[in-house]
């Protein structure tokens, strides 16, 4: 809720300046407080439905060894998405070890889960890479690369933005880019999506509400 | 033969370092780094700067002989964003403790020399305005490592 309080922040800046505008924005916070409660963005993990149709769709990437992956290659699994890159020295790990531990604390669930870790940097991440990469996190865990028109194809599907950012000084180049965990039910509907939190237990019992249909919004 | 050259540059290289961290009230603790997955080409140390001294001192800059090029570097969530920028510097308030972990400000390794190993260390050298390069040695955990003491998954 980060971007709330900045608004907040924003808000109350001018206020202090002039109290005479003080029932007018009393007004204003109300009206978004009732949007915010209204479209569920108060409430974590679950997302809107409008946001649901919107991510996800048909995509066609490259497995491990070669293989042609789509969304129509796990029947009846769950995927769980996420996107990184492996040059990525911080969050892409630490969002892998988080997702190894989730499956690890999901225990025979896990099976109906089918973890994807799609690279934002097709360049340097070929299948080969991405299958030694994600093998030292859990072998589960299966790496997706594919052409650039493939990989853009798929971000612009789940509303991924990805940005390259040259490096300094010879550096190589690193991304900005979208880091969400997102949980596709069977049918390949957005049933919920997490913000890496650190913790692979938070994880898993927020995957497993959705599983349990305890939680997500789609019912 | 290489490693017992970084024994003895270490060596020559801690004892200013220790009278440094006297004078300075600067000391750089716990730090570590995880093991590289597979031949993933940069990795990220963390550590943490304690201040005990009576006046500020700012962290400029690092060096590590593992990597081709060593930043300070800060991961920041902005939204769903997730953005790495390079620091020019970070300060170390007096009589504070500043924290580099995942998800955060951390050292950044860009190319590395050759994968770095569970069980491994290596020496960081940190460039402080006042307290001068101070040299630490860091720790190579797992993986999937979650900090220094941490337990290999495994």
């Amino acid at each position: 809720m980060t971007w709330l309080q900045r608004l907040i922040a924003r808000v109350a800046a001018p206020l202090r300046a002039q109290p005479a505008l003080l029932p007018l924005t009393a007004l204003a916070l109300a009206a978004l407080l009732a949007v915010v409660v209204l479209y569920g963005g108060g409430t974590s993990p679950a997302t809107t439905q409008m946001a649901a149709a919107q991510i996800g769709g048909p995509f066609r990437l490259t497995g491990p060894d070669g293989r042609i992956v789509t969304e129509r290659s796990f029947p009846g699994k769950w995927m769980l998405v996420f996107f990184g890159y492996t040059f990525c020295p911080d969050v892409c790990p630490t969002t892998m070890i988080e997702i190894a531990q989730a499956l690890e604390a999901l225990g025979p669930r896990a099976a109906e889960i089918e973890p994807l870790f799609i690279t934002v940097d097709p360049e340097r991440d070929t299948p080969k890479v991405l299958k030694d990469y994600t093998a030292h996190f859990d072998a589960r865990i299966i790496g997706l690369s594919g052409s650039a028109e493939a990989i853009a194809a798929v971000e612009k599907a789940y509303r991924v933005y990805a940005a390259k950012r040259p490096g300094t000084n010879g550096a190589p180049y690193l991304f900005d880019h979208s880091a969400i965990i997102y949980l596709m039910n069977p049918s390949g509907v957005l049933a919920a999506h997490f913000s890496p939190s650190g913790s692979g237990a938070a994880l898993a019992a927020g995957i497993r509400d959705v599983l349990d249909g305890k939680s997500g919004d789609l019912g | 033969m290489r490693s017992l050259l970084v024994g003895l540059v270490l060596v020559l290289l801690s004892a200013p370092a220790a009278l440094a961290a006297d004078h300075g009230g600067i000391a750089v603790m716990q730090a570590w780094t995880r093991a590289s997955p597979g031949q993933a080409p940069n990795g990220a140390v963390y550590f943490v700067i304690r201040n005990a001294g009576p006046s500020a001192d700012v962290l400029t800059g690092a060096y590590c002989e593992v990597a081709q090029k060593t930043e300070l570097h800060e991961s920041m969530m902005s939204g769903a964003m997730m953005q790495m920028k390079p620091l020019a510097e970070v300060p170390i308030p007096a009589g504070q403790a500043v924290e580099f972990k995942p998800g955060g400000r951390h050292v950044m390794l860009m190319g590395l020399k050759a994968p770095l190993k569970e069980g491994d260390h290596f020496p960081l050298t940190l460039d402080f305005k006042s307290a001068g390069a101070q040299t630490v040695e860091v720790a190579v955990v797992g993986v999937a490592g979650e900090g220094p003491a941490a337990m290999p998954m495994h």
